[in-house]
């Protein structure tokens, strides 16, 4: 419970944080939206209309007012109202991580128990060193090649877009490629460390079979460093994977933030930072849960 | 244990997928044009700023009083025909009857005054008010026959009528959605826009089966936002795009090599051109700006870096445009010459300087910088070249000008010099007021505020013309070149795709095989 209170300081850092660094940046959202046909006076009507021009305090002020009473404004560019659209671009990324997610953990635990229980053969080496390219690989460049090898040449699978679930497994596959070359990694050197542990031993000389060794006695216990890392995958997922995004012409919460970027649309950028931080921060308390659960050694008093 | 989960997990994430709306599915429908423009959509208020691949899906779902056609000429449209009274501040336009917005409103004379009464209300602060504030009022005649009486006598009024920000929308829709119009636009024209629409979906327009004039052939045209350029070039390869709106010179060539696709460069109105600060040393010695001029190849830069998909540019405005006179010997490229003009100005060692440039805005733009960088370092002139993101250029060249020298590219706005003219070589719009980087010539400032009031437009059009000439003579900019619209077709594709000198794509008359 104090933790979930903790939450609060937080996020009112993070906005403060955004909500002054997005002011700092040079470019004026007022010539941005003025264009080249606005005159002078147009950039002070557009100043005034979008609040610029208060003092920032009281810009600030105005705005965690209306957060709070759950109103985070509208887009200056279009006057769209920014929550639906981080809800509907949220959705968006929210299936993108899960996929990536659930290819992380069956594919990047998998590799990781094998390597794992099989070091130093073949197939340890061969699992690890697509778990080195995994983590070297331009995220950009592995998703045209897929988008090349499978949807251009074999036409398996759509080259972009969002719609039907086969559009998902490609930018599934290139947000995950990282994380699950990081997860196996993990997941062998933890399992490692717990196969040379005595009770393995022990399961061992009373006659555990070696699945039930292995799943039982073994996966549990080197499970906890894992999850840690997956969490943080998670909430790093859930904040926007812009290249994934853009390379598959995804409509996620990244790209919707990198364009509120550019256009300086302020609303934009402050709801979605906050949104983020919000999933970042449960998605670690999550973690935490999930941790203790596994792990009763680590439950708080 | 670990299996059973795995299962739930696939289920529960198959669900979440299989929920997603249709959006884009495989190969495109029968009936249905599907087009990738790797642009940002934000906002379709035709009064808002927009840039020309909005303008397109505008002109798929609005109409104008006046329009240009593809070679430039004025053609009625939702006016039948108009006329200047003997009181040149009067005009008088007669509307075309029977025309029903897309959603049962009347078009009629009520409806036009209160688009012009949106148009020309500063109070709304959109960004393209300011273009109208010359009308003094707007009187309904009768039920097809609006009167509208400029301050003074007005020469653009007909130009300016032709720009996308007099787009008629529905006034029914004006009142209901207010400022979000932007994302839900109502008018006269062959396509229905499908709302809601949120930024960053795919724009879908639907045949208007009540259209007034011939019907389009294609039934619905899907817009998709394609920002990466390697992903509209495999969409299109695949056929799940029937058209591609600018791709990268080397996707293009590749294009133009395979005979299932149709690669089509239009219009070449867009004309790049270089700003100098004319405010200080050493851009505000004539010699300077001349000796830039004579130092640039921009054939070579055309051939080598843009792959020929543009051509060279003498005017502030490209053929076609009122207002444009050629000058076949504008490109000079001699080095030797730029050395001595350059000594002559006290400058016989050159001088070091900034070269501005969006990054990722046009085609090649900090590449073909780099470029013109390279060949003013052989007549001693250092530029640094400095890409900058587009809203902090925008900010930059407008607001703060430490700048030496920029990069920049206008398509020709109306198809009439004068809107480009005034807030290009207008030393009233100087910056921060405008754009015009501190160029002043009186005589060239003379002639287009004059011309404003000029409604006869032979008269007019020698005024702007002369204008124009005075500003080239000057070097208030070096001209670079013209950039053509490439659009990129599937063999799918026939039937009449036509491109305006705003860069405006009509889709109307497109067929699909």
């Amino acid at each position: 419970m104090r933790r979930v209170i903790g939450i609060v300081p937080v996020l009112i850092g993070v906005t403060i944080v955004v909500f002054l660094s997005v002011r700092l940046v040079p470019g004026d959202p007022a010539v941005a939206i003025a264009g080249i046909a606005g005159t002078e006076e147009d950039l002070a009507r557009i100043r005034h209309r979008l609040g610029l021009d208060r003092p920032v305090y009281l810009q600030y002020a105005i705005w965690l007012a209306n957060v709070v009473r759950g109103d985070l404004g509208r887009s200056v560019v279009n006057d769209y109202p920014v929550l639906p659209q981080l809800v509907s671009r949220g959705q968006m990324t929210l299936k993108l991580s899960l996929m990536a997610m659930l290819i992380t953990a069956v594919v990047g635990v998998s590799l990781g128990i094998v390597a794992a229980y099989r070091s130093h053969t073949f197939w340890d080496y061969l699992a690890m060193a697509f778990a080195m390219t995994g983590i070297s690989m331009p995220v950009f460049w592995i998703g045209l090649l897929l988008m090349y090898a499978f949807a251009v040449r074999l036409g398996w699978l759509p080259v972009a877009g969002a719609g039907t679930p086969a559009h998902l497994v490609l930018p599934g596959l290139t947000l995950a490629l990282y994380s699950t070359a990081l997860v196996s990694r993990m997941t062998r050197a933890s399992m490692l460390d717990v196969l040379s542990k005595e009770y393995v031993r022990t399961a061992r000389a009373k006659g555990c079979s070696e699945p039930r060794v292995l799943i039982v006695h073994s996966f549990r216990s080197g499970l906890v460093p894992v999850i840690t890392v997956f969490g943080l995958q998670f909430g790093y997922m859930l904040a926007g994977a812009v290249v994934t995004e853009t390379v598959f012409a995804w409509p996620g919460l990244g790209r919707l933030l990198a364009d509120a970027i550019f256009l300086r649309d302020f609303p934009i950028i402050q709801g979605g930072v906050l949104v983020i931080a919000l999933s970042f921060v449960l998605v670690n308390l999550a973690t935490d849960v999930i941790v203790a659960a596994a792990d009763p050694r680590l439950r708080y008093e | 244990m670990a299996v059973r989960t795995v299962t739930i997990a696939l289920a529960v994430i198959l669900a979440i997928a299989g929920s997603s709306v249709q959006v884009g599915r495989g190969a495109p429908a029968r009936d249905t044009l599907v087009v990738a423009a790797g642009v940002q959509f934000t906002t379709f208020d035709p009064l808002a700023n927009a840039h020309p691949p909005a303008f397109s899906v505008e002109a798929a779902v609005m109409e104008t009083l006046v329009a240009r056609n593809v070679k430039g000429e004025l053609v009625p449209v939702l006016a039948e025909d108009w006329r200047v009274s003997s009181d040149p501040r009067v005009w008088t336009f007669r509307l075309r009857r029977g025309v029903r917005f897309q959603d049962g409103t009347p078009f009629n004379a009520e409806a036009v005054k209160a688009n012009l009464d949106r148009m020309r209300d500063k109070s709304l602060g959109q960004p393209k008010n300011s273009l109208w504030t010359f009308i003094e009022d707007v009187r309904v005649k009768s039920e097809y026959e609006v009167e509208v009486i400029t301050e003074q006598p007005s020469g653009a009024i007909l130009a300016l009528l032709t720009d996308s920000s007099a787009n008629i929308v529905s006034p029914a829709a004006l009142k209901r959605f207010g400022t979000q119009i932007a994302t839900n636009i109502v008018g006269t024209g062959p396509y229905v826009f499908q709302a809601p629409w949120a930024p960053g979906q795919d724009i879908v327009l639907v045949r208007n089966e009540q259209y007034w004039g011939p019907k389009p052939k294609v039934q619905r045209i899907v817009v998709k936002e394609i920002r990466e350029a390697l992903t509209r070039q495999a969409l299109l390869e695949r056929g799940e795009v029937d058209a591609v709106i600018d791709l990268p010179p080397e996707a293009v060539l590749r294009f133009q090599r395979d005979p299932n696709f149709v690669v089509r460069k239009d219009g070449g109105t867009r004309v790049a051109f270089l700003p100098f600060n004319h405010s200080r040393p050493p851009f505000n010695d004539l010699r300077v700006r001349k000796a830039i001029h004579h130092a640039i190849d921009v054939k070579a830069i055309i051939k080598g870096v843009l792959r020929d998909l543009s051509v060279p540019a003498d005017n502030l405005v490209a053929p076609g445009v009122v207002g444009y006179t050629p000058d076949p010997d504008y490109h000079e490229y001699s080095p030797d010459k730029a050395k001595a003009l350059l000594a002559e100005a006290g400058y016989p060692n050159g001088f070091t300087t900034q070269l501005v440039t969006p990054d990722g805005r046009y085609i090649k733009d900090k590449e073909t910088m780099v470029a013109i960088a390279g060949q003013l370092k052989r007549v001693g002139i250092q530029a640094d070249v400095v890409p900058l993101e587009w809203t902090t250029f925008l900010t930059q060249v407008r607001v703060k000008p430490d700048w030496g020298m920029y990069y920049w590219s206008w398509p020709g706005y109306t198809a009439d010099a004068a809107y480009n003219a005034e807030l290009l070589l207008w030393s009233e719009n100087s910056s921060p007021k405008g754009f015009v980087p501190f160029y002043k010539n009186t005589e060239v400032d003379r002639l287009l505020s004059n011309a404003r009031y000029i409604t006869d437009q032979k008269v007019r059009t020698a005024m702007l013309e002369r204008a124009l000439k005075l500003a080239r003579n000057d070097y208030a900019y070096v001209y670079l070149w013209r950039f053509f619209q490439i659009t990129v077709l599937s063999k799918r594709v026939g039937g009449n795709l036509e491109v305006l000198a705003d860069e405006t794509i009509l889709f109307k008359n497109v067929e699909l095989r």
